[in-house]
């Protein structure tokens, strides 16, 4: 058997090695390079460790359950996320509109009580139903997270059970303006 | 054991197809890194790796997706949109392929070398120099070198995932590992020896 009839065998790839590799020292050279990269080759494929992002599972989550019209649960997490964008504006707003005043100047009259609160909507200093008007009949309800400090900041009652963000619920008139705030939590 | 990791992925595809969530992200995940490691190691690009790992799944979420259990295993399926997807991008980025920068900084310093070479290059100085020559091995070589050597693919299962027959995968096979070596002793050959450096003459 001559070299390039060895090669054209393709010993590499096979387990049988025909006696060619003992008779010619080149050869048995080459087949152990050959041996050294099919040793570095396993040690590439033995790093497992790479792997796509969460977050391309979590696209494809969305995806799926888009196709499939499984929209619950990322409808609830998108209008959370809304909520809490709106609630961030809110809060925001309420302060440019308090110019700064100390909290105490916010809470002009006395706070509402808890009862209240989770019964009733909890009109803001300067709206329409802050003057004893009902609520709109059209406004529309956004469920939002309210940090604790907001609800301190503006003089509004904090529950006392529980920490971290307090659910609410805010009432928006047909004008866009924040109308009353509903403590959830 | 889970419950997903005893079922085939064609039972998973069709609870998958009736909308079972669980089905899809047990499939997924089984199969996700193979995916992603086939593009990464054809590209040498993370961000691209997840472009077409994301791609091949939305691809299968489609109802359409026209995969046929008589013409292959799932698994070749997926390899097969993941190539098509990886050669689109070799195309558009034609000689941009890179891998990541910080593998360039990691070559052990030069010292005495063994009898042969190359064996002592692969040995010694790591997996980093045999990856950058995959990297720059010809696409119709580099797609079996990953398949059947690192995502370690039978040459059916390559195959079919590449179109071609099994006797071309097994000549392509043998022909890129001839290039990588080539590749390597040209580097080898290219990197002078400790001790033909002349020492700098140092002038204070």
């Amino acid at each position: 058997m001559t070299c390039q009839e060895f090669w054209d065998g393709m010993p590499e790839l096979g387990a049988d090695l025909p006696e060619h590799v003992a008779e010619c020292p080149s050869c048995a050279a080459r087949l152990e390079q050959h041996r050294s990269l099919a040793a570095g080759l396993k040690r590439i494929a033995a790093e497992r460790s790479h792997e796509a992002a969460p977050a391309v599972e979590l696209r494809l989550t969305e995806a799926f359950r888009e196709e499939f019209g499984l929209r619950r649960t990322p409808a609830r997490q998108r209008w959370l996320a809304w909520g809490a964008a709106a609630a961030a504006v809110f809060i925001a707003g309420l302060l440019v509109l308090n110019g700064g005043r100390h909290p105490q100047e916010v809470a002009s009259g006395p706070a509402p009580s808890l009862e209240a609160v989770d019964s009733d909507f909890i009109p803001l200093p300067y709206a329409a139903t802050s003057s004893g008007e009902a609520l709109p009949v059209d406004a529309d309800l956004l469920e939002v997270e309210v940090p604790r400090s907001a609800l301190v900041t503006l003089g509004l009652p904090v529950p006392v059970d529980g920490s971290g963000p307090v659910a609410a619920e805010i009432a928006l008139g047909s004008d866009g303006r924040l109308e009353g705030v509903r403590i959830l939590q | 054991m889970t419950a997903g990791s005893e079922i085939g992925d064609e039972d998973l595809l069709q609870r998958m197809r009736a909308g079972d969530e669980e089905a899809f992200l047990t499939l997924y995940r089984r199969r996700q890194g193979a995916i992603y490691r086939f593009a990464y190691h054809m590209t040498g690009s993370a961000s691209t790796a997840e472009d077409v790992t994301q791609e091949v799944f939305l691809a299968l979420i489609r109802k359409d997706c026209g995969f046929d259990p008589l013409r292959g295993t799932l698994s070749g399926y997926l390899f097969g949109i993941a190539r098509k997807l990886v050669l689109r991008h070799l195309d558009r980025s034609r000689g941009l392929t890179e891998l990541d920068p910080e593998a360039h900084d990691r070559v052990p310093p030069e010292s005495a070398m063994g009898d042969d070479p190359v064996v002592e290059l692969i040995r010694r100085e790591g997996i980093e120099h045999l990856r950058r020559a995959i990297l720059a091995l010809p696409k119709r070589y580099r797609e079996v070198v990953v398949l059947c050597d690192l995502e370690e693919l039978d040459y059916v299962a390559a195959a079919a995932a590449l179109d071609c027959p099994i006797g071309t995968v097994r000549s392509r096979l043998h022909r890129a590992r001839a290039l990588l070596l080539e590749r390597l002793q040209q580097r080898r050959e290219a990197r002078p020896r400790v001790s033909a450096l002349k020492p700098a003459r140092i002038l204070i």
